[in-house]
């Protein structure tokens, strides 16, 4: 039985579902357990989830991530974590205060390499008027940061992360985590979205300052709510360049969808015919701008004359 | 047999798609994307090689039985032609050799 959100519990029932039998959340169109003995994981959690749908933790859950000391005695000296989600993965231990990250890193990997309901692109991708924006890039190319702008400027934010393609009608499902900020883009955000839900700055991870943002507006309130794919845009950042759009060439834009995707290769003919069905239906241009207010120009401009 | 990816001038020498093996493709103005089911991979191609491609499965063809169907498609001044192309399809098809898209066969 779904409850209606984390908010329902406080934060000692939160510790100890994590700590024991797990803590079931609706997160896009998969139940997560997350477990976890980590108090640094309870704090971050019931703030960045809050307004989740949460289950009863004897519930199926599609995927599992615990979260746990690498050395369950040594857990007061220096304690390193590393996340376990049943299968190999390439986590590398971290300080037990960069448990949000393990954990978001994760609950990412299991998106990644266990769905097979979805073609999943590693892409932001944000709605207005029923209408997506996908903002395909890998890390630190600034799709998490133009995504999160968007959503601060009023777009919806489905995702920053992972845009989940349905393979037959080619709508992209939310998927809407947390969205993962680093170094210069926290404070930018912070500033954009001063309303949103902000967790504390992590300091000298793998990544360097990392910050995450809960989802911002209506995400979690449309989480069941998908949109069509309208334009496809590829972020490129470069400081003190003009303003740019190149239009991509269909067959490029082939590739560069199936290299942002996570699971092409495992759908074979349908994949095929799925990728090249969005192509024939959605343009992609490459955006290059100076900053984060020619781009939302730019988007806006393409998206008038859609 | 030619070694995989490397260019041939033997006029006899014929070539097929993989047995049992249904190319996907899609083009867009001049290039196009072709799906190999066995290897999994997805090809990016001028539109010269998809159309060498499709002659190729249409029908098994040596270079110079592609290059007499190409001319004839393209309604070009064979004298001039010929001489040229059938370097440029012995290479394009040594290409789709080594990608796997076509193999020789007797």
């Amino acid at each position: 039985m779904l409850l209606d959100t984390l908010a329902a519990l406080d934060r000692p029932q939160i510790a100890r579902r994590l700590a024991g039998p797990g803590l079931v959340l609706r997160l896009g169109p998969y139940l997560s357990r997350i477990r976890s003995p980590l108090r640094e994981l309870v704090a971050s959690t019931a703030l960045l989830y809050r307004n989740y749908a949460v289950a009863d933790s004897d519930r199926f859950a599609d995927f599992e991530v615990r979260v746990a000391p690498t050395d369950p005695i040594r857990t007061w000296l220096k304690p390193r974590i590393i996340a376990d989600i049943g299968t190999p993965a390439p986590f590398q231990p971290l300080p037990a205060a960069h448990a949000p990250l393990m954990l978001e890193m994760a609950l990412n990997w299991s998106m990644a390499t266990r769905s097979l309901d979805y073609l999943i692109l590693h892409a932001g991708v944000v709605e207005r008027d029923g209408r997506a924006v996908v903002i395909p890039g890998g890390s630190g190319q600034g799709k998490s940061t133009l995504t999160a702008s968007l959503a601060a400027a009023g777009w919806r934010y489905l995702t920053d992360e992972f845009g989940i393609v349905d393979l037959d009608g080619l709508d992209v499902h939310p998927y809407p985590r947390p969205v993962s900020l680093k170094n210069e883009s926290i404070p930018i955000i912070q500033a954009a979205a001063p309303g949103e839900v902000f967790s504390a700055v992590l300091e000298d991870t793998p990544k360097g300052q990392v910050a995450f943002m809960a989802p911002p507006g209506d995400a979690l309130a449309l989480a069941d709510t998908p949109a069509a794919p309208a334009m496809i845009v590829i972020p490129d950042f470069t400081p003190d360049a003009e303003p740019d759009v190149i239009v991509v060439p269909r067959a490029r834009a082939f590739f560069l969808l199936t290299a942002s995707s996570v699971n092409y290769d495992r759908f074979g003919d349908r994949g095929f015919e799925a990728v090249a069905a969005l192509v024939d239906r959605v343009p992609m241009y490459q955006l290059r701008y100076p900053d984060l207010a020619a781009a939302h120009a730019m988007i806006a401009d393409l998206f008038a004359d859609l | 047999m030619p070694e995989p990816g490397s260019p041939t001038d033997n006029d006899s020498q014929r070539w097929r798609v993989p047995g049992g093996v249904v190319l996907r493709r899609r083009i867009w103005d001049d290039e196009g994307v072709v799906y190999h089911p066995l290897s999994g991979e997805t090809h990016l191609l001028n539109v010269t090689a998809i159309v060498v491609l499709d002659l190729i499965e249409a029908d098994p063809r040596s270079v110079s039985g592609l290059v007499d169907a190409l001319i004839e498609s393209d309604d070009v001044e064979e004298a001039d032609a010929r001489e040229a192309m059938t370097d440029q399809v012995a290479e394009l098809v040594s290409h789709l050799d080594a990608l796997g898209l076509v193999e020789p066969c007797s």
